[in-house]
């Protein structure tokens, strides 16, 4: 029955997300369709340098999809990286630097006078847009956390299940006796 | 008398032994774990007894007494002196006599010449009593919710703060034919609510009036609520009565029947049993010497312990009990296979076989022992496995079956932890995979992206999250495993089995994770997320402030 119901619960999930990669591809290529009419309408009616800023529009926009597919694929092998003691140690490095920028730039504005304390700092360092706060550094920082929690959890629920191994069965008070 | 039976030595015929050695190959065939289906003919018979069975059912009928005295309006009615006066005068086992058949009544009835009438003792036959609510003053006080004119404001519910103001104004002079300057003071009354009263002029109060009672009307007395005024009271004896019956049930087995298996057997008998009605005895009261139960061959004993299991209740007496005694006809076959000697009955004319011990019930005995000492040793596959044969025999039932369910929930854990721990490997090898997707993906829903710019929510975030969904969806769905997983009898196949189930959960509670951040789910719930740490965050510092 179980079995059954995980079953019927997968084929939902398919089935649900199916729908929606449908619906999302089609009112993405309705909403690209408009935004090219709308460019195309917009070149005849205004003056040269307007026609030639929407004409080169779409080319930018078709020269940027090979570079995302190339980036994911590119960082796929790295990433698994991330969950080395040398990848955090660098990443940590990264985040140590930026949060000191960070520091620096606030002292400058005069939005703080206080000593540099790299605890206050380490979640302005990973949400800054710096450009040293790479997906490969903020997946270094992140996944070892990560791992180390799965750990404890496992050890947890390890002991938990051994612990309710061991616990005698009790059948009616007369534990693991058949009653004749 | 009637006659009863002792067992006796017969042989069979040879059609009536191939008529039982079918009937035991059919039995044996019928039992799936027992690989010797032509039992009946590999037997060797023994002896054969005509054992009849006999069956008593003792039922009791029960009459409880007891009196009490009470009373009533007298109502203006008149009695002769009464006969009795206390209850050492009444013999309740003599006013009615004892029911001659089973029933289960109860009710009550007077006493016959117990009936007096007697002064009221409640208002000591003034047929009037005190008013208790007024105390026998006929007044009472009540209160009386009244408004009082506010002492600050005096009713008005406003105070004035007057000022004034001295105003010009041109007015035209007649007389000189121009307009001249006048002043004129203005008071100003300036009014302010009052506090006192908040602007209504009064103030709400109480206040206590004295009136009359409502009760007994200004009389002070009411009608005595015992006798409704009438000063007197009929008192009389009631005996109250409780009819019931009790039955108890005993049966006979040839000697050759251990009293472990009686128990058993008796399970087994349902309406389709032939039992033949041998004698019916009605006892009158306790006359069970009378009777002479005891000494009826056979079944003497059987009655003798019934009829000393009689109750005897305090204020009951026995009607009569009534004993009816009942025979089966039945085979005593006792048996021998591989040196050991069994039993087994033919009961009834159609010979319905009853195999008391067997080779089978030997069988699944050693099974059973089995399973008793794996489960000892924790070895719950290996005793789930012995049990499965168990419950393949006819004997099995509803205690072999809640302990399968009991081993199953252990070796379930097995499996559960197997699962659980793929679950988070799946879960660690996804997670760069996941925060890449995030981070160079567009397909969110349009309310998504908006409230994604809305509330700052990064891909780490939407990476968390999705880890969480994961995780905490996955074991709860682990909760409830199939069936397959843990129904194997070697722990190494069910943690495999585990692991299979641990991969399909984490491939499902992936795609509701996906779904859920599509549809901006996950958004929310992080958003809530980081409400609720910061409320809790808040709490802690102002606690640790406290004790700094």
């Amino acid at each position: 029955m179980a079995q059954t119901n995980r079953l019927k619960r997968t084929l939902l999930l398919v089935g649900a997300l199916l729908v929606i990669i449908a619906v999302h591809t089609l009112s993405s290529s309705m909403f690209a369709d408009m935004k090219d009419n709308n460019a195309a309408q917009a070149e005849q009616a205004e003056l040269y340098e307007e026609s030639s800023v929407a004409t080169a529009e779409p080319s930018t926009t078709e020269e940027s999809t090979p570079t995302n597919k190339e980036s994911f694929s590119a960082q796929l092998p790295t990433a698994y990286k991330a969950y080395s003691i040398k990848g955090f140690k660098e990443a940590w490095q990264v985040m140590t630097v930026v949060a000191e920028d960070i520091y620096q730039q606030e002292l400058a504005e005069g939005d703080t006078d206080d000593e540099f304390e790299l605890s206050n700092y380490i979640i302005k360092a990973i949400d800054s847009s710096d450009e040293r706060m790479t997906n490969s550094v903020q997946l270094a920082l992140l996944l070892p956390l990560l791992l180390a929690v799965m750990v404890v959890i496992a050890i947890f629920v390890s002991i938990k299940s051994g612990l309710a191994a061991i616990r005698p069965l009790d059948f009616d008070n007369d534990a693991s006796v058949f009653n004749n | 008398m009637a006659q009863y039976r002792l067992g006796k030595r017969i042989s069979f015929s040879s059609a009536e032994e191939s008529r039982f050695r079918n009937l035991f190959n059919s039995w044996a065939a019928s039992v799936p774990e027992f690989k010797r289906n032509k039992l009946g003919d590999q037997l060797k018979i023994v002896e054969v007894w005509d054992a009849p069975l006999y069956q008593a059912v003792f039922r009791t009928q029960y009459d409880t007494r007891l009196l009490r005295e009470g009373s009533e309006r007298a109502k203006g009615r008149k009695f002769p002196a009464p006969t009795i006066t206390k209850e050492s005068d009444i013999n309740r086992w003599s006013l009615v006599p004892y029911s001659s058949s089973f029933t289960s009544t109860e009710g009550s009835l007077t006493v016959k010449g117990s009936e007096r009438i007697v002064n009221c003792h409640t208002c000591g036959a003034q047929g009037e009593m005190t008013c208790t609510t007024c105390g026998g003053k006929g007044k009472s006080e009540r209160k009386v919710d009244t408004k009082v004119e506010c002492s600050i404001c005096y009713g008005k519910g406003y105070k004035t703060n007057p000022s004034k103001e001295i105003v010009s104004k041109n007015v035209w002079n007649y007389n000189t034919q121009k307009y001249e300057t006048k002043y004129e003071t203005v008071t100003h009354e300036n009014r302010s609510e009052c506090y006192h009263c908040k602007g209504k002029g009064y103030i709400d109060s109480f206040k206590w009036v004295v009136d009359t009672c409502q009760k007994c009307g200004g009389r002070g007395k009411l009608v005595c609520s015992t006798c409704a005024g009438d000063k007197q009271l009929m008192k009389y004896w009631e005996l109250r009565r409780t009819q019931y019956n009790k039955s108890m049930s005993a049966c006979y087995f040839p000697p050759e029947v251990s009293q472990d298996e009686v128990q058993k057997l008796m399970k087994l008998f349902d309406n389709t049993t032939p039992w033949s009605l041998v004698e019916r005895v009605r006892i009158e009261r306790e006359e069970f010497a009378k009777a002479a139960l005891a000494e009826r061959p056979v079944v003497g004993p059987m009655l003798s312990f019934l009829q000393s299991r009689v109750e005897h209740p305090q204020n009951t007496a026995i009607c009569f009990s009534e004993v009816e005694v009942c025979e089966c006809q039945s085979l005593s076959v006792i048996y021998e296979v591989d040196g050991e000697r069994f039993v087994c009955l033919l009961v009834g004319p159609q010979w319905k076989l009853f195999t008391v011990t067997s080779p089978v019930s030997k069988k699944m005995d050693s099974l059973k022992e089995k399973v008793n000492t794996y489960c000892r040793q924790r070895k719950y596959g290996k005793a789930w496995a012995y049990l499965q044969r168990v419950n393949k025999f006819p004997q099995a039932g509803s205690n072999e079956a809640y302990m399968q369910e009991q081993l199953e929930e252990r070796m379930a854990g097995t499996t559960r932890l197997s699962s659980n721990l793929v679950l988070m490997l799946c879960v660690v090898l996804a997670a760069p995979v996941l925060y890449l997707f995030y981070s160079n993906t567009e397909f969110y829903a349009v309310w998504t992206k908006w409230l994604m710019n809305k509330w700052d929510i990064t891909p780490t975030a939407f990476t968390v999250m999705s880890i969480v969904i994961m995780l905490v969806g996955g074991m709860v769905a682990n909760k409830s495993l199939p069936a397959f997983s843990y129904r194997a009898a070697s722990g190494v196949s069910r943690s495999v089995r585990g692991a299979m189930v641990g991969i399909g959960t984490f491939v499902m509670m992936g795609l509701l994770a996906f779904i859920l951040t599509y549809l901006g789910v996950t958004t929310v719930l992080y958003k809530l997320f980081m409400i609720a740490l910061s409320i809790v965050m808040f709490f802690v510092i102002i606690i640790v402030g406290l004790f700094k």
